[in-house]
């Protein structure tokens, strides 16, 4: 069964489309598919979207309004009984109400001053990147100055200076909390400065804003979002410090922090006031932590 | 007959991935002699690496090995620990393809070469010092006694991999395995590199296993030749044999493809066409067909083995070719 | 003769390396990547730059786009001195110089479909496509470099070595430059997908009738894509010549060390071993005085040390910069004592 030589062949040979998937998959699409197979990340995420709707919905429509004093029932345990299910406390307000409303606060500045931090970090960290020489030397050693200076402290400073008033907090936070955020996004910059394919883009003169934009931007993100999202419970952790020393949110809000400190005067006679915010204090905390590894073994690139 | 150096047999390299598992080596079986230089030649997918990281033991934790290995009389797939330690150290030498991943990057390049002697060989630190010296010198090292005390990283990559070799022959090992030490150099000094090697040969006794996908490189130092394609060999002979009359069409293909320097530069560039196999989907049958221009249906439907063509030589097609 | 697109006259490369000497000092020393090349190429001419690492050819590569900033010399491109440019029209002359770059897969944002990283040049440079435009022509040049233009949507990571470089090559070509400098673009590919790109390379070159720089260090693929080479060491060039006189007559002892040294694919015990060069090449911070070459050349002499080689015309198309150029007794003569 002799074969003659085939003639060798010149023409340019069309590559066959890829036998395995059908569907494309973009980088974000293939990240999303790790984060979903992951158990630990995906029941928390499940917990926190129930600790959420219970936020949303506990306050308005729980078996108790949030502000009404029961005379006859103060400082009572958990019981159902009443529907007071996490008791209520020395004032006769219901607990279970409060601990949600207080969730709304917690959670609200814990994203709120993350998003602060994002915002001024991330264009500081960019601009200091993508510049680099002297002015981004400059710009991180402000960071390492700022750095070494303790950041509650900071905090308490800025808020007994301007007062604790809702927004003022969640700024004060936040404006602290940016130099990790630059920090990041600095070194991945950099990182990304050097690729092949930012040269590509030069070598094409595409202008600037093309390049932050679809170059830098996307390819720099994957490390700030976990970031963000361990951000999260260090921020509510931080305003609960605050709220213990009472200086977080006042009277009429309150919020894990300040639930806390009231039961950590009662927890002699009533713990179930200390025990109930300090659960889902914890119990989010470990959400946002098992979510954040998620994201980053989602994220990360060692499967390309 | 003497016994073989090496005998592998049936050596199969699988991976846990997401998804299942890909099977990187399958069915490889081989001999090593005394004193020869057995080149295994492949692109990338082919599993040369991965069938000798598993000889040595060196598989990543997911990876998984079947088969068997047998290096003197002794069974090397499986064995503790400790005696493949030993072995490593004195017997079988390996020289990687990245000299910084092969060297330790905090310690000295000096008291990397004295550790494995003092190790190995229970010489007094100074014993071991002169030795290593010595070792440098051989491989052509240049200031030796100056440059002992440089990390790695202060080095060109030349000077690192003659480090590479310098470790590898300390123990004067029987066995060499080389996972292509020159491909990351300059030409000129992957010329050196390999008339030491043949310089070697001639004066020792030292048995080479070269992996490279550079068939000029296969042709200079080696005397057999195993071609491998998608995890298996498909083709084994003599150095000559493999060049002169190649039997299967994927090592016909890659010599038609291989640049040289005296062919016609102006003439067609003989294609291989298709891509290297994606070992997750390989297809029933034979690996070759997509880019086999002689495939046929049977080639598709069942695995050709590996038959005697002539004399030593094997291939795995079921095409005859003109011997 | 015809007017050459591209000059570079006397183009040096240097770079200021600090290095902390003890405490608290620094001393500036020069890495001098390239160090004086001049020369020109012409129309639809295909010139190859061959050296070893170190020798400068991806700096000049890099320089000629005006990706790294020169340290002197000029740059003339079709009679505009580029670094006298202001950015503007720099970028403007983008379209007319591309590059193709090693490694396939990092040349590519893994974050834009190669669709997207195809047409990017059109969205650049010819605001006046529409859409619908745009896409036509994306797809035919994918289908001009092989590949399925249903793969449009797909993105880098899931494309093969070969296939990025597809892409690269589509990039690179869809604005129909005048000048693709190509920096090792097969250097990272398996044998058989290299010898896919060369071939698609010279088609390309040969259907268009647009320059090409090719930049490698393997002197078998330079031999097969280009009709003149230059070979470079420390940032200089040694020779220049067509591609027959060079292979047929090389005239400096590097060319020739670096033929011997290419592993021939045919086993063959009687063949005479390679030169071997001695030692490594020295480091661009501190080049040998004199030719740069004589610290590793077997036939080097007192003059090679003292005096710089200028480039000797050894034909119209060949100049070698070696003292002994035409053998070694024949100057012996001429040598200063």
């Amino acid at each position: 069964m002799n074969s003659p030589l085939p003639k060798p062949v010149e023409e340019v040979p069309v590559q066959a489309p890829e036998p395995i998937d059908a569907i494309s998959r973009s980088l974000w699409q293939d990240a999303l598919g790790r984060f979903v197979s992951n158990r630990a990340a995906m029941i928390s995420s499940g917990i926190i979207l129930v600790i959420i709707v219970l936020a949303i919905v506990v306050p308005i429509w729980g078996p108790h309004p949030l502000e009404e004093v029961y005379w006859d029932r103060m400082m009572i345990g958990p019981t159902l009984e009443n529907n007071h299910w996490f008791g209520t406390d020395v004032n006769g307000r219901d607990m279970f109400a409060r601990v949600f409303y207080g969730a709304r606060i917690s959670l609200t500045i814990g994203v709120l001053t993350t998003f602060v931090a994002l915002l001024i970090g991330v264009v500081y960290g960019a601009v200091a990147g993508y510049f680099g020489g002297r002015i981004g030397s400059l710009m991180m050693r402000f960071v390492d100055i700022l750095y070494a200076v303790p950041a509650l402290f900071l905090i308490i400073i800025l808020i007994s200076v301007f007062g604790n008033n809702f927004v003022l907090v969640f700024v004060s936070i936040g404006a602290v909390e940016w130099l990790t955020m630059a920090r990041i996004v600095r070194g991945q910059t950099l990182s990304v400065k050097e690729k092949d394919y930012m040269e590509a883009a030069r070598a094409l003169g595409l202008p600037g804003s093309t390049i932050v934009a679809r170059y830098i931007i996307p390819n720099v993100i994957g490390p700030v979002i976990v970031y963000v999202t361990l951000l999260i419970p260090i921020n509510i952790l931080v305003e609960s410090y605050l709220s213990f020393l009472g200086l977080g949110v006042q009277e009429p809000f309150t919020s894990w922090g300040r639930l806390i400190s009231q039961g950590a005067n009662e927890i002699d006679t009533a713990p179930w006031l200390l025990l109930a915010p300090a659960f889902f204090l914890t119990i989010t905390m470990f959400c946002f932590n098992f979510i954040g590894d998620g994201l980053r073994d989602a994220l990360d690139p060692k499967d390309r | 007959m003497s016994r073989p150096l090496l005998k592998c047999r049936d050596l199969c390299v699988r991976f846990a991935v997401k998804g299942g598992t890909v099977e990187a080596v399958q069915d490889l079986s081989f001999r090593v002699e005394r004193g020869e230089c057995v080149g295994i030649v492949g692109e990338s997918g082919s599993g040369k690496t991965q069938g000798v990281l598993a000889i040595m033991g060196l598989l990543p934790r997911n990876g998984t090995a079947t088969g068997s290995a047998v290096y003197k009389g002794q069974e090397l797939l499986g064995a503790p620990r400790r005696s493949l330690d030993k072995i490593r150290g004195e017997s079988i030498s390996m020289i990687f393809q990245d000299a910084m991943a092969g060297l330790t990057p905090f310690m000295r390049i000096g008291d990397q070469l004295c550790e494995v002697l003092v190790e190995h060989q229970g010489l007094s630190r100074d014993d071991a010092r002169e030795r290593a010296t010595e070792v440098l010198r051989i491989v052509q090292f240049p200031q030796p006694k100056r440059r002992f005390n440089m990390y790695p990283h202060e080095l060109s990559g030349g000077m690192r991999q003659r480090v590479m070799i310098a470790l590898a022959l300390l123990c004067r090992p029987e066995l060499i395995i080389a996972d292509e030490p020159t491909t990351a150099l300059d030409i000129t000094i992957q010329a050196q590199i390999l008339e030491f090697l043949k310089g070697l040969r001639r004066h020792t006794e030292t048995s080479i296993i070269m992996i490279t996908h550079d068939l000029g490189v296969a042709a200079n130092l080696c005397d057999r030749i195993i071609v491998m394609y998608a995890g298996r060999m498909v083709e084994s002979g003599s150095v000559y044999d493999i060049f002169a009359r190649p039997q299967h069409p994927y090592t016909q293909a890659l010599l038609r493809a291989t640049p040289r320097l005296d062919a016609d530069p102006d003439g067609e560039i003989p294609l291989l066409p298709g891509r290297p196999p994606d070992l997750e989907h390989l297809p029933v049958g034979c690996a070759f067909v997509p880019r086999c221009p002689w495939a046929s249906d049977e080639c598709g439907r069942r695995r050709p083995e590996l038959r005697r063509r002539f004399g030593e030589h094997l291939a795995a097609c079921f095409v005859e070719q003109a011997p | 003769m015809s007017v050459p697109v591209l000059t570079v006259e006397n183009l040096k490369v240097h770079f200021a390396i600090n290095k902390s000497v003890g405490f608290l000092r620094s001393e500036t020393s020069s890495l001098r990547a390239v160090d004086g090349v001049s020369f020109e190429m012409y129309e639809g001419e295909t010139l190859g730059v061959v050296g070893e690492s170190g020798c400068g050819k991806s700096t000049l590569g890099r320089a000629i786009l005006q990706l790294v900033d020169k340290t002197d010399g000029r740059i003339v491109w079709l009679g505009d001195d580029l670094g006298e440019l202001d950015r503007q029209t720099m970028d403007q002359k983008r379209k007319e110089i591309q590059i193709i770059f090693q490694d396939p897969l990092s040349s590519l944002n893994p974050r834009m479909t190669v669709g997207d990283t195809i047409e990017q040049p059109l969205r650049r440079f010819h605001p006046e496509m529409d859409g619908t435009a745009r896409e036509e022509a994306v797809r035919e040049m994918m289908r001009n470099v092989g590949l399925d233009p249903n793969l449009r949507n797909r993105y880098p990571h899931e494309f093969s070595g070969g296939q990025c470089q597809r892409v690269g090559i589509a990039r690179a070509m869809i604005l129909n430059p005048k000048l693709v400098v190509c920096d090792e673009p097969v250097s990272s590919l398996d044998v058989s997908t290299q010898a896919q790109i060369v071939a698609l390379l010279r088609k390309l070159q040969r259907d268009t009738g647009t320059s090409i720089l090719f930049i490698s260090h393997d002197l078998s693929i330079v031999r097969m894509m280009c009709k003149r080479i230059l070979v470079m060491y420390l940032g200089r060039i040694v020779e220049v010549s067509t591609r027959e006189e060079l292979f047929e007559d090389a005239r400096h002892p590097y060319t020739r060390a670096l033929m011997s040294a290419v592993p021939i694919p045919e086993p063959d015990p009687e063949r005479p071993p390679p030169t071997i060069l001695e030692g490594e090449v020295p480091s661009p911070l501190d080049p040998p005085k004199g030719c740069v070459f004589h610290t590793r050349c077997p036939q080097a002499t007192r003059w090679c040390e003292k005096e710089v080689p200028p480039l000797h015309e050894v034909s119209a198309t060949h100049r070698a910069a070696c003292h002994y150029w035409n053998g070694e007794d024949e100057l012996a003569a001429e040598s200063p004592r």
